[in-house]
C-alpha cells in the first residue's frame, strides 16, 4: 500500500505539474551579469556602512530637513546633543528643536526667513535650541545651513556646533578685558581725584584759615565745586563701563559722546602720548547706546595704545560720509546710506596685511600673554554690527593705522537729541519726606530741595521716619536711600505705601543701576536717581515723580 | 482505459529541435546563440571513432569558439564519468555542453551540467524534480535511433556502487536545442540499430499504456509504433539507407516525445536494474522483457493494447482480448527475432538466484509509478525468471 501511495505522487510529479517542475534557463551571461551586480551592490553597501560612520563619528550634530523642517536624518552627535533615541527623531521639527520664547508662530516666522535666504553655498548663524524632552533646558549653537538633494527630494543640510561653552568663556574673557581696563583705569581716576581732593582741601583749608570775605567767597565756592563735580564725573564714567544692562539706545550726537569719554581715555592711554581730538561740524546724529560708544573708543583706543611709540599720536576725529554702490560693493559689510564716522588714528609701528585680515577674529591678538585678551577688537565688531554699522581699517607697517567706525545716520530729524543742553532745574512747594543715613547727604538734599521751595521732612533713619508718618506727618513725596541699615528702601516704601495708596517715591542709591534690580521697584508713582547727583538732577527727578498722573 | 480529455491539466515538455539531413551541422551557430563561449563538448570513444565529434568540434572551433573535448563515457554512463566531466567543465571554464552520441553520451551531459551548476554528487538528484537551479545550456545531437535523450526529461546514471541506474526526471534536464539528423545513424552496426529500435518500440508501447498518458502523447507514440513496426526489420538488413535510417529516427523522436510527458512502465523499471547490474545495452535489455510485461499488463490496458497491434498492422479483426493479447505478444517476438534479437536473460548470464537482487532494485524505480498495473516485488521477480 505504501508503495502504492509513492508512486501516485511520483506520477504527478511526472506528469509535470509541481511546484518545482517548471523549466528555468540558464543563461551564462546573465549568470556573469548577476554576480557582477552582487559585487556592485555589497561595494555600494560597504561604502554606504562607511560614509554612515563617517556621518556618526563627525562631533558637530547634522540634520537632514526637508523645506517645511520634517526632519529626515540626523547623525549620532545630533542625538546625544538633543537627548533624543533614533526613531524618534522623525516626530520631530527643526521648530521643536528651537527654542521659542517668542511664540512659535514668531519662532517660525524667523525659521521660514533662514530658509528663504537665496544661495547654493552654506549660511551660518547662531540660534538658541533646545531639548524636545526638556523644553526649557535651552543651549546656544552654531548653524551651518546648506540646501542639498536627499534621495529624490529638495532638502536642508544642518550642521549644528553647539557654542555655549565659547559663549562662556567669550563672556567671561570680556569681563576679565573689562576689569583689565578697568584697573588701568583706576590707577589714573585715583591720580585724578586725588589732584581734586587737594584742591577742594586746599581751598577749605584757605577759607578755614582767612576771615571771611563776602566778595571772594561765591569764587572760592565755585573752585570747590568744580572740583567736586570733575570727581563725579570721572566716577559716573567708571560706572557706566563697569555697567552691566541692556543696550539703551539713544539719539546723540556723537561728538558730545567722545567729548564726554576722552579726557578718561587720555587717562587710559598714559601721558607719554598725544592725544588729538577733532570733532567734525555739522555732524549727523547717531542712534546708539552712550556705553558702546564708551567700549568701542576704549578699546580702540588701547589697541592704539599698544602699537605707538613714545612720541606717536593718536587721532580721535568724526566725520560725515555717504556710502554709494560703488563703495558698498567693495566692502561687504557696507550698505548703501548716510554714516557717521568715528575714526581713530595713530602714527604707530602699523600692521601687516595678514595681520588685519584677523584682527576682529576673537581671541586673536598679536600682544604679548598677559597685555591682553584677544577680545577687543572683536567686541568692537560685534557692537559695530550690532548697531548696523561697518568697520574699515587701514595699515601701513611703520607708517600707522587707522580704524573707521561707521554708524548710521539718524534720520528722525524731528526728535530732540537726548543729550540736550541741560534743562532749568524746576522748583516746588510740596513737602518731601527724605531719608537718607548718611547725615552729610542728607544735609546737602535738604538744603538742595529747600532751596528751590519745598518744605523738607529729614530722617536720619527709616524708623525715624515710619514714626513721624504714624504720628500724622504729612508729605507728598517719598525721596529715600535704597541701601540703608535696619530697613531698606523699598520696605520702607511698602511699609508707608500701605496706608497711602498712590505714594510716590523717588529711590536714590549710590550703586549703578545696573547693580540693583530696577524691574522689583514699584512701578507706578516711583522714580530712580543715581548719586552722586547734581542740583539739577535731583530736582528734575523730584518734580518728575511729583508730577506723575 | 480512454480517459476524456480535459480530467486534468497537462503539459507538454518538448526542447527547440531541428529534425532532417544535415541539421547537426547547425551546432557551432546555436552554441553561438546561447551564449556559449568556451564549449564542453561530450563523445564517446565508439563515436568519436566514427568522425562525428571531430566534426562537432570542427565546427565550433571555425566559430572561434574554445572546444574541451570529453571523452570519458561508457555505455551505461557511470556517476564516476558524471563528476570528472564536471570538474573538466568547471576546470576548462566552460558554459556551454554539446553532447554528441547516444543516450550514454547525451545522459552524462546531462549529469555534467547538472553538477556543474549545483554541485555536490550527481546522486543527490534521484528522483523528480530534485535539481534546484537550471544547468548551462545543453546541445544534444543523438547518433543512435532509440534512446531519445535528446528530447526527454529524463538522465539515467548508473549507481555502480550500488550497482542500479538510477532516474532524474526533471524539466532541468530537457535541452536547450537536439539537432536530430538521420545521416549519423548511418554508422551503426545492424545489432544496435535493432537494440535501439526496439528501445524507441519499447518507448512507444509504455508510453501509450502509462497511466499519464494524455491525448498529445497517445498522437506520438501511435506513429512511432507504427514507423518501427514498419520499417525497423528492413533498416537493419540496409544500414546505408538513408531513407530508412530517417523513419527510424523519426520514431524515436516521437517516442521520445511521447514518453517524455507520459512516462515509462515496468520494463523500463527491470531494464534500468538489469543494465546496472550486467552492463548490457539499454535496448537489449528492454527487447528481452518486453513482450512479458506487455502479457503482465494486458489485463490493466487491453483496448490500449488493442490498438497498439492495430498500428503495429496484425490481424486482429475479430479476435478476444485474450487471442488479441497472444498475437500481440507473438508480434514482438516475431519482430525481436527478425531484427537479430535472440535468447533470454540466462544466455546473458543472469543466474536464477540474482532475480530477487534485480528485483528489489527494480521496484525501486520511478518508472513504475506509470505502469498500467502497479507492480508489487514479487511480481517483477516473477517477471524477471520469465524472462530468463
Ligand atoms: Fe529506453
Amino acid at each position: 500500500m505504501r508503495r502504492k501511495q509513492d508512486w501516485s505522487e511520483m506520477r504527478e510529479g511526472i506528469i509535470g505539474l509541481g511546484e518545482e517542475s517548471s523549466r528555468r534557463s540558464f543563461y551564462p551571461e546573465l549568470m556573469d551579469r548577476l554576480a557582477e551586480l552582487e559585487r556592485a551592490q555589497a561595494e555600494i553597501t560597504r561604502s554606504q556602512e562607511n560614509l554612515w560612520t563617517v556621518f556618526n563619528s563627525m562631533s558637530d550634530a547634522m540634520i537632514i530637513h526637508d523645506l517645511e523642517g520634517r526632519i529626515l536624518e540626523v547623525n549620532d552627535a545630533m542625538l546625544a546633543m538633543f537627548g533624543l533615541v533614533r526613531g524618534m527623531c522623525r516626530n520631530y521639527t527643526v521648530l521643536d528643536l528651537t527654542a521659542a520664547p517668542e511664540g512659535r508662530e514668531a519662532t517660525w516666522a524667523r525659521l521660514a526667513e533662514l530658509w528663504s535666504r537665496p544661495g547654493d553655498s552654506a549660511n551660518t548663524s547662531e540660534w538658541k535650541v533646545r531639548r524636545p524632552l526638556a523644553p526649557e533646558e535651552t543651549f546656544e549653537v552654531e548653524v551651518s545651513l546648506r540646501r542639498g538633494r536627499w534621495y529624490e527630494q529638495e532638502v536642508f543640510i544642518a550642521v549644528l556646533r553647539d557654542i555655549s561653552e565659547r559663549k562662556r568663556l567669550e563672556a567671561r574673557l570680556n569681563e576679565t578685558q573689562k576689569l583689565e581696563a578697568m584697573g588701568q583705569l583706576a590707577g589714573g581716576i585715583a591720580h585724578d581725584t586725588n589732584n581734586m581732593l587737594a584742591v577742594i582741601l586746599g581751598w577749605v583749608d584757605l577759607l578755614l584759615e582767612t576771615p571771611f570775605d563776602p566778595g571772594e567767597f561765591p569764587s572760592h565756592l565755585n573752585r570747590i565745586r568744580k572740583a567736586a563735580l570733575n570727581s563725579t564725573e570721572l566716577i559716573r564714567q567708571l560706572l557706566a563701563f563697569a555697567r552691566r544692562q541692556p543696550i539703551q539706545p539713544v539719539v546723540a550726537d556723537l561728538n558730545l559722546l567722545v567729548d564726554g569719554t576722552q579726557r578718561m581715555l587720555g587717562r587710559l592711554i598714559g601721558e607719554q602720548y598725544a592725544l588729538r581730538w577733532r570733532p567734525a561740524q555739522g555732524l549727523w546724529p547717531v542712534r546708539m547706546d552712550p556705553t558702546q560708544v564708551d567700549q568701542i573708543l576704549t578699546n580702540l583706543l588701547l589697541n592704539a595704545r599698544d602699537a605707538v611709540r613714545p612720541g606717536d599720536t593718536i587721532t580721535i576725529e568724526t566725520a560725515n560720509l555717504s556710502v554709494d554702490a560703488v563703495y558698498a560693493q567693495a566692502h561687504p559689510d557696507a550698505a548703501e546710506g548716510d554714516y557717521t564716522v568715528l575714526v581713530v588714528s595713530d602714527t604707530g609701528q602699523g600692521m601687516p596685511p595678514e595681520v588685519v585680515e584677523k584682527i576682529f577674529e576673537p581671541f586673536f591678538t598679536t600682544k604679548a600673554m598677559g597685555r591682553g585678551t584677544g577680545l577687543g577688537l572683536a567686541t568692537v565688531y560685534g557692537i559695530v554690527r550690532q548697531n548696523h554699522g561697518f568697520i574699515t581699517v587701514y595699515s601701513v607697517p611703520g607708517k600707522g593705522t587707522s580704524f573707521r567706525v561707521h554708524f548710521p545716520r539718524f534720520l528722525d530729524e524731528g526728535a530732540a537729541t537726548e543729550a540736550a543742553a541741560e534743562a532749568r532745574a524746576p522748583v516746588g512747594t510740596e513737602t518731601i519726606l527724605l531719608v537718607e543715613d548718611e547725615e552729610s547727604l542728607l544735609e546737602l538734599g535738604r538744603n538742595l530741595l529747600e532751596s528751590a521751595g519745598y518744605r523738607v521732612a529729614p530722617m536720619a533713619h527709616p524708623l525715624e521716619a515710619l514714626r513721624w508718618a504714624e504720628e500724622g506727618g504729612h508729605f507728598d513725596l517719598l525721596a529715600t536711600d535704597l541701601v540703608m541699615p535696619g530697613m531698606n528702601g523699598r520696605e520702607l516704601h511698602d511699609k508707608l505705601s500701605a496706608k497711602r495708596p498712590g505714594l510716590k517715591t523717588l529711590f536714590l542709591s549710590g550703586y549703578p543701576a545696573g547693580a540693583i534690580d530696577l524691574d522689583r521697584l514699584p512701578g507706578e508713582g516711583c522714580g530712580f536717581l543715581q548719586k552722586p547727583f547734581t542740583r539739577t538732577g535731583l530736582l528734575q527727578a523730584v518734580r518728575r515723580v511729583l508730577d506723575r498722573a | 482505459m480512454e480517459s476524456p480529455a480535459l480530467e486534468e491539466l497537462r503539459k507538454f515538455v518538448a526542447p527547440e529541435f531541428i529534425f532532417g539531413r544535415d541539421a547537426r551541422k547547425l551546432v557551432a551557430r546555436y552554441a553561438r546563440k546561447l551564449g556559449g563561449k568556451r564549449i564542453f563538448l561530450v563523445s564517446d570513444p565508439g563515436v568519436h571513432a566514427a568522425g562525428w565529434a571531430q566534426e562537432a568540434l570542427d565546427l565550433l572551433v571555425a566559430e572561434g569558439l574554445i572546444v574541451t573535448l570529453f571523452l570519458g563515457v561508457s555505455p551505461n554512463p557511470r556517476d564516476g564519468e558524471v563528476m570528472e566531466g564536471a570538474a573538466a567543465f568547471r576546470e576548462s571554464g566552460s558554459d556551454l555542453v554539446v553532447a554528441v552520441g547516444g543516450g550514454s553520451a547525451m545522459d552524462c551531459a546531462k549529469g555534467i551540467g547538472i553538477v556543474a551548476q549545483n554541485r555536490g554528487s550527481i546522486l543527490d538528484y534521484e528522483g523528480v524534480d530534485q535539481v534546484p537551479e537550471p544547468m548551462p545550456p545543453l546541445i544534444c545531437i543523438p547518433t543512435t535511433g532509440g534512446t531519445s535523450a535528446d528530447v526527454s526529461q529524463f538522465a539515467i546514471i548508473n549507481n555502480t556502487s550500488e550497482k542500479v541506474k538510477i532516474a532524474i526526471i526533471s524539466k532541468a534536464v530537457v535541452p536547450d536545442v537536439a539537432l536530430i539528423d538521420p545521416c549519423t545513424l548511418v554508422t551503426m552496426s545492424p545489432y544496435l540499430t535493432a537494440c535501439t529500435g526496439i528501445d524507441a518500440l519499447v518507448h512507444a508501447i509504455e508510453a501509450f499504456v502509462s497511466n499519464a498518458q494524455s491525448p498529445i502523447t497517445d498522437l506520438h507514440a501511435l506513429e512511432a509504433i507504427r514507423l518501427i513496426s514498419d520499417n525497423l526489420r528492413a533498416s537493419v538488413a540496409a544500414p546505408g539507407d538513408l531513407e530508412l535510417r530517417g523513419r527510424i529516427m523519426l520514431a524515436s523522436l516521437q517516442a521520445g516525445l511521447a514518453f517524455s510527458n507520459a512516462s515509462l512502465g515496468c520494463v523500463h523499471a527491470m531494464a534500468h536494474s538489469l543494465g546496472g547490474f550486467l552492463d548490457l545495452p539499454h535496448g537489449e535489455c528492454n527487447a528481452l522483457i518486453l513482450p512479458h510485461v506487455m502479457a503482465y499488463n494486458l489485463p490493466a490496458a487491453g483496448d490500449r493494447f488493442r490498438r497498439i497491434g492495430e498500428a503495429m498492422g496484425l490481424p486482429l479483426d475479430g479476435l478476444g482480448e485474450k487471442n488479441c493479447g497472444r498475437a500481440l505478444v507473438d508480434g514482438v517476438l516475431e519482430l525481436r527475432r527478425s531484427c537479430g534479437i535472440h535468447g533470454g536473460l540466462g544466455d546473458r548470464g543472469v543466474k536464477a538466484a540474482d532475480l530477487p537482487g534485480l528485483a528489489e532494485k527494480a521496484i525501486e524505480d520511478p518508472c513504475n509509478a506509470t505502469n498500467p498495473r502497479p507492480p508489487t516485488r514479487g511480481d517483477l521477480e516473477a517477471l524477471y525468471a520469465e524472462a530468463l
